[in-house]
């Protein structure tokens, strides 16, 4: 995600009510938010109240943000990750954090998602599989091309505990998604 | 299935893009909550065990009663009476240059000879805070 320059100023101009300060925020990292919460809930309906909740939190909370503690970017996706976490556990309580014990009873037929061949439903179904902790440090990565510090940043996470659930859930797809490779030969 | 397939397979999947109606629900709703901002303390709630709540409650209460008796409230000032002992010589009386006109006999001779004088007793107040 690039910084853009004068972020914490535009946070601060919106917070006090300038629509078009607003405005260039939202422009700018509307999408990472939104597409994070769609993969992380497979929902454009949740993403969407995530994105709103996620921004109308960062303008409320304007005067916590501290530049000097991280990008702006990383704040607001912090943001929407506890709304997305909070969310699917109301919804669905039993969703794992991270096992991959409690996943197997989940994990969908791969075979299924081929016989509708839907390439991209498959990856959606293997990835909405993971446990939420797997799931997000995956999205975040393999989708918001954040770095392995950028995600511990949001997640909170020690490194090595984000890499550990990386590898993790990068090794369950390459199970999971193994029979589109030979659907493909 | 390697590092570049896998990352092939995931590009698969992609996000639509947000209503474009998004920003302009968010900012209004950002400019609502905005407004009542203030009523949020107002009904702030807070869920605390039973258990907590009277230890709590007790808590105060003990540490009333303590500051209670080790704060003592400022006192009005009081009013102390203090005598003061003060000795002074006696001074003689002065005798008439003139004779005085003769006296009327007493029964009993009644004279200051050999008088001793007494210490004096003056009250004084004195204020003290």
């Amino acid at each position: 995600m690039v910084e853009a320059p004068g972020d914490a100023e535009l946070l601060d101009r919106a917070a006090s009510g300038d629509s078009a300060a607003f405005a260039s925020l939202y422009e700018v990292y509307h999408h990472a938010v939104f597409g994070f919460a769609f993969r992380f809930t497979r929902s454009a309906s949740a993403a969407e109240d995530i994105t709103q909740d996620a921004f109308v939190s960062l303008l409320l909370g304007a005067r916590r943000f501290r530049p000097e503690c991280g990008s702006l970017g990383n704040w607001l996706l912090g943001i929407a990750r506890n709304i997305a976490l909070k969310k699917i556990r109301k919804l669905r309580p039993e969703t794992p954090l991270d096992s991959d014990a409690e996943m197997r009873a989940e994990m969908p037929s791969p075979l299924a998602e081929l016989l509708s061949d839907e390439l991209g439903a498959a990856v959606e179904a293997a990835i909405g599989s993971l446990p939420l902790l797997q799931r997000e440090a995956l999205i975040l990565f393999e989708y918001e091309n954040l770095s392995l510090a950028a995600i511990a940043e949001i997640t909170k996470a020690d490194l090595a505990a984000v890499k550990s659930r990386l590898h993790r859930a990068r090794e369950r797809l390459r199970i999971l998604l193994a029979p589109l490779k030979r659907g493909n030969e | 299935m390697n590092d570049d397939e896998l990352k092939s397979a995931l590009g698969e999947w992609k996000a639509p893009d947000a209503n474009p109606d998004l920003a302009q629900r968010t900012w209004n709703e950002f400019r609502k909550q905005r407004r009542f901002v203030w009523r949020r303390w107002f009904g702030f709630r807070v869920s605390l065990p039973a258990p907590a709540l009277a230890f709590g409650a007790l808590a105060i209460v003990g540490i009333g009663a303590f500051l209670g008796m080790v704060v003592r409230p400022p006192q009005a000032p009081r009013i102390v009476v203090q005598t003061r002992a003060v000795t002074q010589p006696a001074v003689p009386c002065p005798v008439p240059a003139t004779p005085s006109p003769p006296a009327p006999p007493r029964a009993a001779a009644l004279t200051l000879a050999g008088f001793q004088p007494v210490s004096e007793i003056r009250p004084q107040i004195i204020r003290r805070n």
